[in-house]
């Protein structure tokens, strides 16, 4: 089998571009992957914050910021887990930490250099995302921030993502053949940035993936709506089933239609 | 953790030197509060370049999974503190000398307990299958595959490298000691015979793939001459080219040379080193250029946020 997502490596570099390979079986065909995901993502939690936490900050303007993130990310081309890692550790640090209005895009820079750090390749520097605020932030403060925020979210950087669960999921769904899953991880990947966009950080990651995923599969007519409407998203035989609960599935994969609609 | 480093950093006293790396600085020191003995492993911002990126992404990495692994078999990591781009790791002290797994990174307590040291590329099992840098892990135990440019790959580098180590461990040198990447691909075909696409399908669309002479390879049993059948067995499953055939860890668990007599010395009646620490070897710089670099003026989403 091939990997999935070729698509953006093409247009980096000659020595930088994405090449197939195998999928490494003893990790996404383990059980042990998706138990040890699912750990993982209640480590690092985002409660409610504006009124609470933040004085300060509004609805209107976290928008603003996650917008201005998703080009940043785009433009770069950092690999698609970036971008909603980044937007996880914003949600994590202003869930916990009251902050000015005026240090918010200073605070979007350090969550990109470091989503950015943890999950590319190659990654974003701090010269590149001054630039990008228009020299409004200077590297310095970047790299004063960053080691605070680091200290601030207590190490806790590789959490988990929602596309973390794409292919240990699509691997234990039994349904699913191997030739779509580059679609699948388009679509998926780009539900995902919705999702992050949108207001949908108080949902688990493996919520937000089976939601994302099942509206993949519905779009894709890879699936009809009895697989995947159910309340759970059941997977795999009956003697290893591992459920993912959400208590507010449905909810959610009609705000995330919603979304969607609005946005395409 | 605290951010402090004043305050943090009183609480150990320096005592020696252990060594230094290209990465990072040990030293040897005494933690105050619970007197008891530490290495504090202080990350290089060396290179103005990296201090231009701050924190070391390594570092990052490595303290995170550190904290997370409980292992009797993992060296712990007791505390970590950073000022500026400065980041301090302290780990519990170890007789032997502290990325991969190669033997620098494998310690031996004073129990002679074997802890396994240096995750600074080590990913938690479960990160999924990515595309990653292919200049991991030092030269001599890097696997095939990566030398030949794969960017996705698995728990097969770290299997192929445990050959290694334990080729270097029956040899007492290392096995495959390339000085370049083409040349540790030499050696590895002049020991194993060249791969081809028979033994390890899809190997010439590799991204670096390139075709070498035909060597025949030498039998394992010659090289190895003191390794009775269940060693060469267990070798030659993690001396093989196909990545999805190479042994895992659970199967390599589950063959006769775990099982077989004699078993391990214990911990305790190991042979104790009679030298001091030897010194950090250097590791291989991991660095590639940022894609698009100087390019500004293109930059469109360039702009001051106004809320």
């Amino acid at each position: 089998g091939r990997c999935c997502c070729p698509q953006r490596k093409d247009s980096v570099s000659p020595t930088e571009r994405w090449c197939p390979a195998w999928i490494d079986h003893s990790v996404t065909g383990d059980t042990r992957v998706l138990q040890h995901l699912m750990a993982m993502e209640k480590t690092c939690t985002v409660s409610p914050y504006f009124d609470t936490v933040q004085r300060d900050i509004q609805p209107y303007m976290r928008r603003i910021l996650v917008e201005w993130m998703f080009r940043v990310c785009e433009e770069q081309q950092c690999e698609e887990e970036v971008f909603p890692q980044a937007v996880l550790y914003l949600d994590c640090y202003l869930s916990r930490f009251a902050t000015e209005m005026s240090d918010l895009q200073l605070l979007g820079a350090v969550c990109m250099l470091l989503a950015s750090k943890m999950r590319d390749s190659v990654h974003l520097t701090a010269g590149k995302l001054s630039i990008y605020t228009d020299n409004s932030v200077p590297v310095s403060e970047i790299l004063q921030w960053e080691l605070s925020v680091v200290s601030q979210l207590d190490w806790c950087l590789p959490s988990v993502v929602p596309s973390d669960f794409l292919e240990p999921i699509l691997h234990a769904l039994p349904f699913f053949q191997s030739q779509h899953l580059p679609n699948m991880c388009r679509h998926v990947h780009s539900y995902v940035a919705l999702a992050a966009t949108g207001e949908f950080s108080a949902f688990l990651p493996s919520t937000v993936a089976c939601a994302c995923l099942s509206v993949a599969l519905w779009k894709l007519k890879l699936a009809d709506r009895a697989h995947v409407s159910a309340n759970k998203l059941i997977l795999g035989d009956e003697k290893k089933k591992i459920r993912l609960k959400h208590t507010n599935f449905t909810g959610l994969h009609k705000e995330n239609e919603n979304t969607l609609s609005l946005s395409l | 953790m605290a951010l402090d480093v004043k305050s943090r950093s009183k609480r150990y006293e320096k005592l020696d030197f252990l060594g230094e790396g290209q990465f990072a600085t040990v030293y040897k020191a005494r933690d105050k509060t619970t007197d008891t003995i530490v290495a504090i492993k202080k990350i290089k911002v060396g290179h103005r370049t990296e201090a231009k990126d701050g924190i070391n992404r390594t570092a990052l990495r490595e303290i995170k999974l550190l904290q997370e692994l409980h292992h009797p078999n993992i060296i712990g990591l007791l505390d970590a503190f950073g000022h500026k781009s400065n980041i301090s790791l302290v780990f519990d002290f170890m007789e032997t000398d502290l990325e991969d797994l190669k033997p620098n990174n494998l310690l031996l307590d004073g129990n002679g307990i074997l802890k396994l040291a240096d995750f600074g590329l080590a990913k938690a099992f479960g990160s999924p299958n990515r595309v990653y840098t292919h200049q991991v892990v030092t030269r001599w135990y890097r696997s095939p595959e990566l030398l030949f440019g794969a960017r996705m790959y698995g728990v097969g580098v770290d299997m192929w490298a445990v050959g290694c180590i334990l080729a270097e461990l029956l040899l007492r040198l290392p096995f495959l000691a390339g000085d370049s990447d083409l040349d540790q691909l030499t050696k590895i075909f002049e020991a194993l015979g060249t791969a081809t696409e028979e033994s390890w399908p899809g190997v010439s669309s590799l991204p670096d793939y390139v075709s070498f002479k035909i060597f025949p390879g030498t039998p394992l049993e010659h090289i190895f001459s003191a390794a009775g059948d269940d060693l060469l067995e267990l070798l030659q499953g993690l001396f093989t080219f196909n990545p999805l055939m190479r042994t895992t860890a659970t199967q390599a668990l589950k063959m006769k040379y775990f099982s077989n007599r004699p078993g391990p010395t214990p911990g305790p009646q190991l042979p104790r080193p009679n030298c001091s620490v030897e010194a950090l070897r250097e590791k291989e710089p991991v660095g590639l250029k940022r894609k698009i670099e100087g390019l500004d003026s293109s930059l469109m989403m360039k702009k001051k946020l106004i809320f």
